[in-house]
């Protein structure tokens, strides 16, 4: 006597919609309660979300500055995951980009933008991509769990940037606990006329290429095959190895990208609030955009619009707790693995 | 139907009494496969009821709406002159009616008499484990188990582990006793004591249903009846089994004439295409499997390596693929040394393997049949190499291979998980021996399949021997090895014998080298 689980046998695409319309509902409703609960009007709560993702110019202009630092970590999980792997360190791979892109900028700062820049990229590329490595390494030859891993080495990076801008060798001796100032020829052009870095197209662009990867080449096949069944990708010959320790490590490198963005492109320095809890954030984007690349695209700009720029004007302008945002991820992600779930098994008390 | 549990009906049966009765039981799936098809039967106390019939005939459903996991649409089971409702495994347990499954659902660190104990629902809160071991070993010497109750069950035999799962049945009291392939993974001596066991228990009174589609022989011997189902429906129910050929059986089961001894064809033997020598391995628990085991193979030839389950056989399939790392030795294969090379090497030079746990290492569930194609094309086929790859690279040999294996599915884009056991075993096959290899290396071909896919594949095996491929054969069938090798050598623990022209030797005298005589 219990519930008792069933696998449909009649999935189909006609159900899809319907589950995105039961998740919307549910998502609806979870957020109306948290409303009432919190004393607030929900038809004025819905309001101020939408206004503070979309509701001017300059706040749209936000979000998508926001977009390409949270897109970069959402395809940082996007891809390990695919090969089965659960990239946790996507925020300590942001530190490592953004300690990557100043460390760089620090020590070439006589030279041009031309050459400084492209270095700076690829100074947070290496860092980033190393961090993922320890990680990486670990796990293809003895086999340690790279979620606890790449968990254990955010703090260490976090400590990393603390060592060095809070007393240490890179502090900024006017300030109080950042970096020394990126110099200009190491800042990241802006789209004209607003303040966003034109690495908002190169997260579009990496975005894309990784849907072709996935669809088009060898490397994207046998990464989905490993995610897949891992035993049966080995007995046809594919390299474990360098499966995992290509995927974590591009992953990694991908949000060191974010990193490089963040610092060279929108503070002008590193801090050890670079990213406040993005690398998480990125985690829960890239199940919602259930793993595809272009979706992710998507997903990212309204989940920033709506769950984190909307979200914080709760916190500001209507006075709601900090955590209102992750919050509210959460409930959406419930709200819309649950009616998946029902898409492929039914559930029924005997 | 009236949807109030099940109530216990315990009740001792006398020998040749009606113990259950089917009528009409119909079940169709959604998709609309009809599985059972008015199935009606009457099995006897006192009796080995065999049902038997080839994949997809409906046993697996038949068997499923026994116990509980699924509820016929259609029919009506009755216990006595009872009517009873089975809606759950519980229901099944409070009617007194047991399942031996074929995947046994033991817990490995458990000692047998914690195994036999876990679920039952006299076991109670704290178990008194002294007052059932004695009942365990009453039931034991009455049927003439031998079992050791304090051994932990990896320790155990695939013989004995299927002893304990019977006990496990006995000890809830069950007295109708279900049986998917009960000799399956079992060596010819464990299968012949478990057979007399068997008819021991029915001695009692109990009745056993077992169900089988392959060691058809051997299983028939013992039962007293048997019905054979085709399609989701009784072809037959004879009561003089011992008299029917075998040939009459398979008819009845396919219905129509199969060959079941083919020439094997003669070929002229190449150069030596596999050579190993002295090879060692270890087990996954570190101790030595596999011990400076020596042999090679010709173009041309089957190599049959037969021994019971676990004497190092799943070992040399692995070191000589490349799945597992070996301690000592060396394989040489079409002239290069591979010992070291990795799986991806050996593949591309020509080795292919179908391992023993299809499911698990054989297929993606979650890929297409046709993307599962290009995974096995990988490294073996032109058309699937370079960096850039298209999923429809395949599509030519996805289709040619899914209609000469006949795997029943919509079509080569649906997803492997959905198709069923019969039809997965059959694309493994079809998936290995889609490209040309030059090597292969088969674990038990035939395995759970049926007799028109076993003759199929045969076919196929004998073909690529004309070709020029040589070809490793792991079997625990001693009549199937005979027939499709060219030599043999038996295996047992970790040392392989010498390998013997098949025509100079025979069954029994393989049989006692594979136990150690």
């Amino acid at each position: 006597m219990g519930l008792s689980l069933q696998r449909r046998k009649d999935a189909n695409t006609g159900t899809s919609l319907i589950i995105i319309f039961i998740g919307l509902g549910l998502a609806i409703l979870s957020f109306s309660i948290v409303f009432l609960i919190a004393g607030i009007n929900p038809f004025i709560g819905f309001k101020e979300i939408f206004l503070g993702g979309f509701g001017d110019a300059y706040v749209l202009q936000q979000v998508v500055k926001d977009t390409a630092p949270l897109l970069f970590v959402t395809l940082a999980f996007l891809l390990p995951s695919r090969a089965g792997l659960w990239n946790i360190g996507a925020e300590g791979q942001f530190f490592l980009g953004g300690v990557g892109a100043t460390g760089i900028a620090l020590a070439l700062s006589n030279q041009p933008s031309i050459v400084l820049l492209p270095l700076m990229a690829l100074g947070a590329i290496v860092c980033a991509g190393v961090w993922a490595f320890i990680a990486a390494y670990l796990k293809a030859k003895i086999n340690i769990n790279e979620i606890v891993l790449t968990l254990f080495l955010n703090w260490i990076a976090l400590l990393l940037v603390k060592y060095l801008t809070v007393g240490g060798p890179w502090m900024n001796p006017e300030g109080r606990s950042e970096s020394k100032a990126i110099p200009l020829t190491g800042r990241i052009s802006v789209i004209s006329g607003t303040n966003i870095p034109v690495t908002i197209f190169v997260a579009i662009v990496a975005a894309i290429l990784l849907y072709l990867i996935f669809q088009k080449t060898r490397a994207g096949f046998e990464i989905n095959a490993y995610g897949h069944n891992p035993e049966a990708s080995v007995k046809a010959g594919i390299n474990a190895k360098k499966v995992i320790l290509i995927s974590l490590t591009v992953g990694g490198m991908l949000a060191g990208l974010g990193g490089f963005h963040q610092s060279a492109g929108v503070i002008g320095r590193l801090r050890y609030d670079l990213t406040s809890g993005w690398g998480y954030y990125g985690i829960l984007f890239a199940l919602l955009s259930k793993n595809n690349p272009l979706w992710a695209i998507i997903v990212t700009f309204l989940s920033t619009g709506l769950l984190v720029s909307g979200a914080q004007s709760l916190q500001y302008d209507l006075g709601m707790g900090g955590g209102i945002g992750l919050l509210f991820v959460g409930v959406i992600i419930i709200c819309f693995v649950i009616p998946q779930f029902l898409k492929e098994y039914t559930i029924s008390w005997k | 139907m009236k949807e109030q549990r099940q109530k216990n009906i315990v009740r001792e049966f006398k020998k040749g009494e009606t113990a259950i009765e089917l009528r009409g039981i119909t079940k169709r799936y959604p998709g609309g496969v009809l599985a059972n098809d008015g199935i009606s039967l009457e099995i006897r106390a006192g009796e080995i009821h065999g049902i038997l019939g080839e994949n997809g005939a409906g046993k697996t459903t038949l068997m499923r709406i026994l116990v509980g996991e699924l509820k016929p649409d259609k029919g009506d089971i009755y216990i006595g002159d009872e009517k009873v409702y089975i809606r759950s495994p519980q229901d099944a347990r409070n009617l007194s009616i047991g399942m031996v499954h074929q995947q046994r659902k033991l817990i490995p660190k458990f000692s047998t008499i914690e195994n036999i104990l876990l679920g039952d629902p006299g076991t109670g809160i704290l178990p008194n484990i002294e007052k059932s071991k004695k009942k365990v070993k009453e039931l034991s010497e009455k049927f003439d188990f031998d079992v050791d109750l304090d051994a932990k069950l990896w320790q155990l035999d695939a013989g004995e582990a299927q002893i304990v799962e019977i006990l496990k049945v006995l000890y809830s009291g069950a007295n109708i006793i279900i049986m998917d392939e009960p000799t399956a993974g079992l060596s010819p001596i464990q299968q012949e004591k478990l057979l007399a066991s068997l008819e021991k228990m029915a001695r009692e009174s109990l009745a056993i249903v077992p169900f089988v589609t392959h060691k058809l022989p051997i299983v028939t011997e013992v039962c007293d009846r048997i019905t054979v189902l085709r399609n989701g429906k009784v072809i037959n129910t004879s009561d003089s089994i011992r008299v029917l050929s075998k040939e009459e059986l398979a008819d009845w089961m396919v219905g129509k004439k199969v060959l079941f001894d083919f020439e094997k064809p003669e070929t002229e033997l190449g150069s030596i295409l596999i050579e190993v020598e002295n090879l060692s391995a270890l087990n996954d628990q570190g101790v030595p499997a596999l011990k400076n085991v020596s042999f090679s193979i010709r173009e041309g030839e089957v190599l049959g390596i037969a021994g019971v389950a676990g004497n190092g056989q799943d070992e040399l399939a692995e070191v000589l693929t490349g799945l597992r790392k070996p301690t000592g030795g060396k394989i040489v294969f079409r002239g290069e040394d591979i010992t070291h090379a990795s799986i991806r090497k050996r593949r591309e030079l020509g080795m292919a393997y179908r391992s023993e746990d299809v499911l698990e290492r054989g297929v993606i569930g979650d890929f297409s049949i046709l993307e599962n194609f290009v995974l096995s094309s990988l490294y073996t086929q032109d058309f699937c190499r370079g960096m850039l790859i298209n999923v429809e690279c395949a599509r030519d040999i996805a289709e040619t291979e899914f209609s000469n294996f006949d795997i029943r599915a919509p079509n080569i884009y649906t997803i492997t998980k959905n198709l069923s056991g019969g039809n997965l075993s059959k694309l493994i096959l079809a998936l290995e021996f889609s490209w040309s290899s030059k090597f292969l290396i088969d674990q038990l071909v035939t395995q759970g399949l049926d007799v028109a896919t076993t003759e199929y594949i045969r076919k196929r095996l004998f073909e690529a021997k004309k070709e020029g491929k040589a070809i490793l054969l792991f079997s625990k069938d001693l009549d199937e090895i005979l027939i499709m090798s060219d030599k043999i050598a038996p295996i047992y623990e970790g040392e392989l014998g010498e390998s013997i022209p098949s025509e100079k030797t025979n069954k029994r005298e393989i049989g006692a080298a594979i136990i150690g005589k």
